[in-house]
């Protein structure tokens, strides 16, 4: 009970003093993991790509140690603009807990929506991850990927616009299972999961509506190639269901991911998130920083 | 006119000079192995290259702060050796490795995945310092990265 306690107030400690002690840190045990393998932030809080999850636990925590990561992400659309923040926690690299924040801005379309200008939708995402089996990075000699099964409750802040605009919940329950698995020969990295979820543009707009109210599967997935150790780019798709007749459609993204060192990563991209209400396909910048130990 | 002794003197000097960079090196041809398939190993400088990389690498364990203390008492030119033996053999460049196996060889040492992956870590280190290109270096990881199965203490 002791050491745990010691462990988890040397891997607090090393959070907060950030970037520059992992040489010292190793040595009391913690950030044991290889350089980048603890993948960045996705928009909804978990380890993983920058829209899918990965079954990777965030941080660098081993079996025997905690690991973390805290994050800021903007993602600047044509006429909207979404932030996500938040942070999570890996536990003995088997369990993730996570909690992210979204701020979407409508910018000049909240005006003629009749919600106000620059009118910002709010919802708060607690994440639950839990490696199921398998080794995405150790089991090069093996085909079974890493899997993980994950549980994202998403609550929205704007309950009373939710329910004029006719969308039945403010709050939802995804359910994901995702795979991944890194072929360090061939240098890529292919994850694929599938996400039970009625949420409307990632539950931003809440979660059901007139053409459908069912929680239904969506596929999630990204394709990575390691340039170097501390440099991946890859592209990224998200499927989204039309349950309000707005024509949501899928989101996909290409990215470059870079870790200038163990601690830190910024990923940029360029993403397209589909039709948000109004005609056109939303695409922009998404930049994103992350920490780690 | 020179004496017989500075003639002597001079003949016995150039013999000197001229046989023992020659003894020296015929010395180490023969202490530096070559690889059946050199080949393989050529993104690495081959064997003598591999060689190079392990004996950096042995010297970085012994002064990294996690697991420097394994290596304390390490003869640094035969753990290099069976190193070189073992990523020759892993990458095809037909050598034997020879030591225990690696299950045997880390039993009881209470290793965990940090400490293995703080060896990987200077391992990639000093074959950075080695200029290995970064599809060389990710075709050795990819091939010692299992080992961690039997590497790594079990649970009870």
């Amino acid at each position: 009970m002791k050491i745990i306690k010691k462990r988890v107030c040397t891997a607090l400690t090393a959070s907060f003093i950030g970037l520059g002690v992992h040489s010292q840190s190793l040595a009391q045990g913690v950030s044991g993991k290889l350089f980048a393998t603890g993948g960045v932030s996705q928009v909804e809080g978990a380890g993983g790509g920058g829209l899918a999850p990965w079954a990777l636990i965030t941080g660098y925590g081993t079996e025997n140690q905690i690991g973390g990561s805290a994050f800021a992400t903007i993602v600047n659309l044509d006429d909207y603009r979404l932030t996500s923040t938040g942070a999570a926690i890996g536990l003995y690299d088997r369990v993730e807990l996570s909690f992210a924040q979204h701020r979407f801005d409508t910018r000049a379309v909240g005006a003629a929506l009749g919600l106000g200008a620059g009118y910002t939708f709010k919802q708060d995402i607690f994440g639950v991850k839990v490696k199921l089996v398998g080794d995405a990075i150790y089991d090069q000699d093996r085909w079974l990927p890493q899997i993980a099964i994950g549980v994202q409750h998403k609550k929205s802040a704007n309950g009373d616009v939710l329910t004029a605009l006719g969308i039945p919940h403010d709050s939802g329950t995804d359910v994901y299972l995702t795979a991944t698995k890194l072929f360090i020969d061939q240098r890529v990295l292919l994850n694929a999961g599938v996400r039970f979820t009625k949420a409307n543009q990632l539950g931003i707009l809440g979660f059901g509506g007139p053409l459908n109210d069912k929680v239904k599967p969506e596929f999630e997935g990204s394709v990575a190639f390691l340039v170097r150790r501390n440099l991946a780019v890859g592209i990224e798709a998200r499927t989204k269901r039309d349950n309000l007749g707005f024509k949501e459609g899928a989101a996909y993204d290409a990215f470059v991911a870079w870790f200038p060192t163990k601690n830190a990563s910024l990923t940029l991209a360029y993403v397209d998130l589909g039709r948000i209400v109004i005609p056109g396909k939303q695409r922009g910048l998404y930049a994103s920083l992350q920490l780690s130990f | 006119m020179k004496s017989i002794f500075t003639q002597l003197a001079a003949a016995t000097l150039s013999f000197a000079m001229l046989t023992l960079p020659v003894r020296g090196f015929a010395q180490t041809a023969t202490s530096v192995k070559t690889a059946p398939n050199e080949a393989a190993i050529a993104g690495f400088g081959g064997y003598a290259g591999l060689m190079k990389i392990n004996l950096d690498l042995v010297a970085r364990l012994k002064t990294n702060a996690l697991i420097g203390k394994l290596f304390a008492d390490t003869d640094a030119p035969r753990l290099a050796g069976l190193l070189s033996d073992q990523f020759c053999e892993l990458l095809g460049g037909g050598c034997k490795y020879t030591g225990n196996d690696m299950r045997a060889a880390h039993q009881g040492m209470g290793i965990k995945t940090h400490h293995f992956n703080a060896l990987a870590e200077e391992l990639q280190l000093a074959m950075d310092a080695a200029g290995v290109s970064q599809s060389e270096q990710f075709r050795l990881i990819a091939k010692l990265a299992p080992m961690k199965r039997d590497i790594n203490e079990r649970p009870e």
